[in-house]
């Protein structure tokens, strides 16, 4: 039932409620978390930010749960790019030391290259996210919508049993 | 801003909080018990575990560890147990903890209910020492070979057997008198053939007829002197022949008869030699005071220093000598974590000042010594922290039993260093464990005992030494033993009434050793050296009777031989060269009275010159 209406909350998204710069950052901000490992402090913060700032909810839970699905096959790569981050750049070590040392900063985990890997990678997706995201928003509302109204397929579909059932889903949202 | 939006996050935040709340108390608790239960493999129960979050404050009522060996005892029970977390040490990830109380440990004391695990695992295998272990194989191997283990009188007798001595040593004595027979029926041999061969009978009737013509013949003229003179000098000369012949033989007869006349004291030399060579064989085994004190306190000694040795163990345990090594933390994503050099000073984890309390004895019959005293420094990284872990227990209980423990650990260093010191006094000797070896039925019943134990241990290097005395000392000594070593051991005990033990045990890359001196030990080498003093002055005894019998058995086997020898071949020729010397000194005579003669008729011509050199030939030649 919650997979129904978080399904359904999406498609209201899709069509109306949120503007495009909203839904963008609010997946943006999703795919951080779901790119990093979950329980770490930087994800607190982002929650927090999700919060605070007028990002759409609905579509943060969506990137959450794309990139949730994604990242663990992308490890390695993470890997990759925080052991280099955290050991093969040099001039870095003195600020991982002093960070290493700061207190309450070691809950982060950022000295994990798995951790500090993904978490560079979501932040330098962190803006084309959010404009991906926002154009596909608005490419979905502006020509979408009504072409894929007047596919034959859709009219074939509208008679199926699963077809009726997602008017009945996205009527749920109305 | 959606500053509305932070309330639902609050609530959220706050329902966790709630949850952690009610329920970390029992996760703790649970999580405490089966980490102690993986390392222990055997039950471990907490009871009323409270954490206050707020004050960082974790305490519980009480607390016991089964004993893996003996389910039905507890390894470790304690009471009361609080302690703060260091809440800066806590923002780096750091336990600190700056104080803690444990009150009421105790040791060995019987649980209600089996703590058996249903399905046991498998505790940790704990390291010990590779030099202590290889110290205590040693010093087993040792005792249980220590030849004086096997010393008792049937040995004693053993090793002064006569009869095997004499087969093991062998005696030169009856084989130099079989040579010697040899040589006199050899020496009678030769004297009868030249007695036989030799015939001197006429020759010398010959010359003693001569020689009484002489004397007869008138020296009236220079002529007649001059033929007596010529018959003296043929009669001379053929005397001189025997003369010869029997003064090279007498000789020899003389250096016969001597031979002859020292057999008996030539066998008693060889009889005496023999029995100096089997007496050094007959020595009795090593008695000294170290194998006593080791046949008598080893094992119990080096039980002790077990015991010991596994407090000093336990102490090192809690301070690893290496940096431990972190485990990399689970995080359900793989990864790496590194580490940096920590500048905040906190190890991972440290516990400055313990406050502790209890008892020794296992329960009401066992009240054991009321303990207390502080132990600081515990740390999982003893280089980080840069102090040594101090242990630092003492207590007495009524009955004036005294207990003090001080322990240094310091792995601040590679080469680290343990100290530790364990000092009892007016242990009611009952409750020591240190006893007389299992070997004899002889136990310390009563008595007042006091100990001290030193141990010192490096990476390479090891030594424990222990001073264990009992004042007032009786002995439960049982029925007398049939055992004539064992009865020993029961007679000095009787008489003992104080029991002085100093043990020292020595381990490092070059070897191990271990010494053991008692007063006890002391007593009992003297009195084996004279039980085994008595046995081999009854085989000196045994001995000699048999040397003198085989040296009298042979002295009458040659007597006949050397009494023939004598009568039959050396004395006619030690007569003959008597008889020979009666000859010369008359022979002497007659010159003498021709020279008188010669010098009334001197002055009647040239014979007369002639004469006179003759004789002075003849008297030179004498």
């Amino acid at each position: 039932m919650i997979f129904l209406k978080l399904l359904s909350r999406l498609i209201k998204v899709m069509r109306a409620d949120a503007s495009p710069r909203q839904i963008g950052w609010g997946f943006a901000l999703g795919a951080v978390m779901g790119l990093t490992p979950l329980w770490n402090l930087h994800n607190l913060l982002v929650l927090l930010l999700a919060v605070i700032f007028p990002v759409n909810l609905t579509a943060a839970v969506l990137g959450w749960i794309v990139y949730g699905m994604i990242s663990p096959l992308l490890d390695p790569l993470f890997h990759t790019i925080g052991y280099a981050l955290l050991v093969e750049i040099h001039f870095l070590q003195p600020v991982w030391t002093a960070l290493y040392n700061t207190a309450a900063v070691s809950f982060s985990r950022f000295n994990n290259t798995v951790v500090l890997g993904s978490l560079a990678v979501s932040l330098v997706l962190l803006w084309p996210n959010a404009l991906i995201m926002r154009f596909l928003v608005s490419a979905f509302r502006t020509h979408w919508t009504q072409s894929i109204e007047k596919w034959k397929v859709i009219h074939f579909l509208k008679g199926n049993k699963l077809v009726r059932l997602y008017v009945k889903i996205r009527d749920l949202g109305r | 801003m959606r500053w509305k939006g932070l309330i639902p996050l609050f609530l959220f935040l706050v329902l966790v909080f709630l949850v952690f709340w009610i329920w970390i108390d029992r996760w703790i608790e649970q999580g405490i018990e089966q980490a102690a239960q993986s390392v222990t493999g055997a039950r471990v129960e907490i009871d009323n575990l409270d954490v206050s979050i707020t004050r960082l404050l974790l305490s519980w009522q009480h607390m016991q560890a089964a004993d893996p060996d003996s389910t039905m005892r507890n390894v470790i029970e304690t009471g009361m147990v609080t302690f703060k977390l260091n809440p800066r040490a806590l923002l780096y990830k750091r336990f600190v903890i700056d104080d803690i109380y444990v009150s009421d440990v105790r040791s060995g004391t019987v649980r209600d209910r089996d703590g058996a695990l249903p399905e046991r695992k498998k505790p940790k295998r704990r390291e010990t020492s590779p030099m202590w272990e290889h110290a205590r194989a040693e010093a087993q191997k040792q005792l249980a070979a220590m030849p004086v283990m096997r010393v008792d009188p049937q040995q004693l007798r053993a090793s002064v057997n006569t009869d095997s001595l004499i087969e093991i040593a062998g005696l030169s004595l009856p084989g130099r008198a079989d040579s010697l027979e040899q040589d006199l029926r050899k020496t009678a041999e030769a004297w009868e053939t030249f007695i036989r061969d030799f015939q001197p009978e006429k020759t010398v009737s010959d010359i003693q007829y001569d020689i009484a013509a002489l004397k007869n013949q008138q020296l009236s003229t220079v002529p007649d002197i001059m033929k007596a003179l010529e018959k003296t000098n043929d009669i001379k000369k053929r005397i001189t022949a025997v003369q010869d012949t029997m003064t090279i033989r007498s000789a020899a007869a003389r250096s016969d008869l001597a031979r002859i006349r020292a057999v008996p004291e030539q066998l008693r030399v060889w009889a005496d030699n023999d029995y100096r060579a089997l007496l050094k064989k007959a020595r009795l085994p090593d008695l000294t005071f170290a194998s006593a004190g080791r046949l008598l306190f080893g094992n119990s000694v080096l039980r002790q220093m077990d015991r010991i040795w596994t407090v000093v163990e336990t102490a090192r345990r809690l301070m690893p000598a290496k940096t431990e090594k972190k485990k990399p933390v689970k995080t359900g994503r793989r990864g790496r974590t590194i580490l940096f050099t920590p500048k905040h000073g906190f190890p991972s984890f440290l516990m400055r000042h313990m406050h502790v309390s209890g008892r020794t004895g296992t329960g009401s019959s066992d009240a054991g010594v009321n303990l207390s005293g502080d132990i600081r420094g515990i740390t999982s990284q003893p280089r980080i922290y840069g102090n040594p872990a101090v242990l630092d227990l003492s207590g007495s209980n009524a009955d004036g039993t005294a207990l003090s423990l001080y322990g240094l650990f310091d792995h601040t260093l590679v080469q680290f260093r343990d100290t530790m010191r364990i000092r009892l006094t007016g242990l009611p000797v009952v409750r020591t464990g240190l006893s007389i070896s299992d070997k004899f039925p002889v136990a310390l019943s009563s008595g007042s005992a006091d100990m001290t134990a030193a141990v010192a241990a490096g990476p390479s290097s090891l030594g424990v030494t222990l001073d264990f005395s009992v004042n007032n000392a009786s002995f439960d000594t049982g029925p007398e033993s049939r055992d004539l070593f064992i009865q020993t051991v029961q007679q000095i005990c009787a008489r003992l009434s104080t029991v002085t033990v100093r043990a020292v045990m020595t381990a490092d890359t070059a070897g191990y050793s271990l010494r053991i001196d008692s007063n006890l030990d002391k007593e009992l080498a003297a009195a084996l050296r004279s039980m085994g003093s008595k046995a081999l002055a009854d085989a000196e005894k045994r001995l000699h009777a048999h040397i003198s019998d085989l040296q009298k058995k042979h002295a009458q086997q040659l007597s006949p031989l050397t009494a023939q020898i004598q009568s039959s071949s050396l004395a006619p020729v030690l007569a003959y060269a008597d008889s020979t010397a009666a000859m010369n000194t008359v022979l002497q005579g007659f010159l003498e009275k021709a020279q008188k003669t010669l010098k009334e008729k001197s002055g009647t011509g040239n014979l007369e010159g002639k004469a006179k050199d003759l004789l002075e030939g003849l008297l030179k030649n004498k």
